[in-house]
């Protein structure tokens, strides 16, 4: 396997609608989450969720038939700049989504519930309830030539990240985006809400207090080329997927295994892939979620692989929970901290966790050559990739 | 794509096998959502007949678990309380991680939805996973529910000819190696990409020539692609029926307004 690499990045999200002024508030660790006000979800309190402002430029995100493909359009957008024309290059998309249409879908089946006429509307409204209906928007907009649709819970997008990356090995493209997205919805929150993972303060990842997560929304878009394609179009990459890692844990359905086992095998895939040793993983941008269950299993995980543990950092509360979109959209804000040298701080954690024992990293400067990104799903479905600093005399 | 081997097959087809759920642990048929049956019989009646063991799953769904999350928001919508266990099963990916812990399967597990195209490009993603992550149970899923066959109708033209003409439930199992193995069929896919200008079966002719080379006839579309799990369900039948031959599969998906096309070779 190669090093991928990444010549260019998209980013919209609680904190911004664009990767640098994302970054900015990660880095910072901004506290970024507000209640929630895009719908009302009917529960006993108006829970803090990062919801994406209204997009400044218009012109970016609309046209989509649906929450999900304006913000993925978007994130697209920016991640394409760098390379408006594509010279006959073959364009490819792995596109991860857990909520794709629901968000117009919801909205019509509790109209079709108070009103049995209101079938009538049904084409407009399920027209992109699909996965691949969003997939397919999103590639005749920026003229791709096939795409894959994934749905994997919170750990999608990584997987997407890993076949683009496979993808582009294969040879079936030249360039590949990798796209990750999910909007805020009633499924999603009042989901969460019934199995009572929700902080309605705002999640805290790693901290003594920590009771659930907080949700989010947004888009994160990696554009991956072939080595030659990237050479030709004299872009100089940003950064270099590495390796990707994938297993199930085999144990719940909702609960990780509790002593991370399925999470030690994905990271160690991706480590494996990366042809690294484990001592040189210079930061780990945790899944982090600030569950009870979830946080301490990923850190017992990562001590099986680390000694000693790595810098780490979890984003959820600056920019939430972004279940499909969360692994693209923070490797996206990692990748500008790989650029900068500097572990972002996490939002949130104020109080260490004995049953822990470790902190997330303050906010501090490192040289960063390889990073590793976590995402962990309902289903005991794990993700881990390696990123590593972009070296032409590496290939 | 480098064609993989299919060393089992097996489908679950309600329609046709009334008896379908008899050999699910009973305590799961009465408690767990109809579609995590459907797969795990699946499943279990192709390790029957099967020696290997997969390491890991690729599921191809379109609508995933659509009874759960209709379940669900009936219960939001309607008392204010949406059951937990029906959000759980409500994401695409529930059959698949049901399917790991029921049969120990720890390696990948992936959900792919593209519609019609699911299998092709379900095909597409077990042919780029690793070594050592073979084999491969790669499972066609979906199910029926009543609300759909009240809404379909009222979805675009195009979109009801396609889904409503035969709108089929089943679970169809493929394990698959990535090694050439003597007397097993050979199955490989290209797509889902779109249509453009083409007409589907023109784009599906486009593909089908780039997949097999030109002179192996493509079955019109609306044979093999008016529903979901049809393109599984021919391959299942070809390979069942065991008649030498190369066989092309095309599919297209309305929503996305993109084409498939699998090539099994007996």
């Amino acid at each position: 396997m190669s090093r991928i690499p990444i010549i260019g990045m998209g980013a919209v999200s609680a904190a911004g609608h664009c990767a640098s002024k994302g970054y900015d508030a990660v880095v910072a660790g901004k506290d970024c989450l507000t209640p929630l006000s895009l719908f009302d979800a009917a529960l006993k309190a108006v829970p803090l969720c990062g919801q994406v402002p209204d997009d400044p430029e218009p012109g970016y995100s609309s046209g989509g038939p649906n929450r999900c493909a304006g913000l993925a359009l978007r994130a697209i957008r920016e991640a394409l700049q760098p390379m408006p024309e594509r010279n006959g290059l073959r364009l490819g998309m792995a596109l991860a989504t857990t909520v794709a249409g629901m968000t117009r879908s919801e909205q019509f089946y509790r109209a079709l519930r108070d009103d049995p006429g209101y079938l009538e509307h049904a084409a407009r409204e399920l027209a992109c309830h699909e996965p691949t209906a969003i997939a397919g928007f999103l590639a005749r907009q920026i003229n791709a030539q096939g795409f894959h649709s994934i749905s994997t819970a919170c750990s999608t997008s990584l997987h997407a990240l890993g076949m683009a990356k496979r993808l582009i090995e294969h040879d079936r493209y030249d360039l590949c985006l990798a796209v990750g997205v999910d909007a805020l919805s009633i499924l999603t929150v009042r989901g969460f809400a019934s199995l009572m993972l929700l902080d309605f303060s705002g999640c805290k990842p790693f901290d003594a207090r920590r009771v659930g997560i907080s949700l989010g929304e947004g888009a994160g878009a990696l554009l991956l080329a072939s080595a030659k394609a990237a050479r030709q179009s004299g872009i100089e990459p940003v950064a270099a997927v590495a390796g990707w890692g994938a297993s199930a844990d085999g144990h719940h359905m909702t609960a990780p295994h509790p002593d991370g086992e399925g999470a030690v095998r994905a990271t160690t895939a991706a480590l494996e892939e990366a042809d690294i040793a484990a001592s040189a993983i210079d930061m780990i941008a945790a899944h982090g979620t600030g569950t009870p269950d979830n946080d301490i299993a990923e850190i017992r995980a990562m001590r099986t692989l680390f000694d000693p543990l790595p810098p780490f950092c979890s984003m959820k509360r600056t920019l939430g929970h972004t279940l499909a979109a969360s692994g693209i959209l923070e490797t996206v804000f990692a990748i500008h901290a790989l650029h900068d040298n500097r572990i972002p701080a996490t939002a949130g954690f104020e109080q260490p966790d004995e049953a822990i024992n470790a902190q997330p990293s303050p906010g501090e400067e490192k040289i960063i050559h390889h990073f590793i990104k976590n995402s962990f799903g309902f289903g005991g479905n794990n993700a881990s990739v390696v990123i590593s600093k972009w070296e032409w005399s590496k290939q | 794509m480098k064609p993989l081997s299919v060393i089992g097959v097996s489908s679950i087809q309600p329609a046709r096998d009334p008896d379908w759920s008899a050999e699910v642990p009973k305590i799961m048929r009465t408690r767990a959502p109809r579609i995590w049956c459907m797969a795990h019989a699946a499943v279990k009646k192709m390790l029957i007949d099967c020696s290997r063991t997969p390491k890991s799953i690729v599921t191809a769904t379109a609508l995933g678990a659509l009874g759960e999350t209709k379940n669900f928001l009936d219960g939001v919508f309607k008392d204010g309380f949406g059951s937990p266990r029906n959000f759980i099963a409500s994401v695409h990916n529930s059959m698949a991680g049901k399917l790991a812990v029921d049969f120990s399967i720890n390696g990948p597990n992936l959900t792919i939805c593209d519609g019609q195209n699911s299998f092709a490009s379900a095909l597409v993603t077990a042919s780029l996973l690793s070594q050592k992550d073979f084999p491969v149970c790669l499972v066609v899923i979906e199910e029926r529910i009543e609300l759909l066959d009240t809404i379909l109708p009222y979805l675009s033209e195009e979109c009801a000819a396609y889904l409503n003409r035969n709108w089929y439930e089943a679970a169809v199992v493929f394990l698959l190696d990535n090694n050439q193995i003597q007397g097993c069929p050979r199955i490989s896919a290209v797509g889902p990409e779109t249509v453009g200008s083409l007409a589907p079966e023109e784009k599906c002719a486009l593909l089908a020539g780039a997949i097999s080379g030109n002179g192996i006839t493509l079955p019109p579309l609306d044979e093999t692609s008016d529903s979901f799990v049809k393109p599984a369900i021919v391959a299942h039948n070809h390979i069942t029926e065991a008649a030498p031959g190369t066989y092309l599969i095309g599919s297209y998906a309305p929503s996305a307004q993109a084409a498939a096309v699998v090539m099994l070779c007996m």
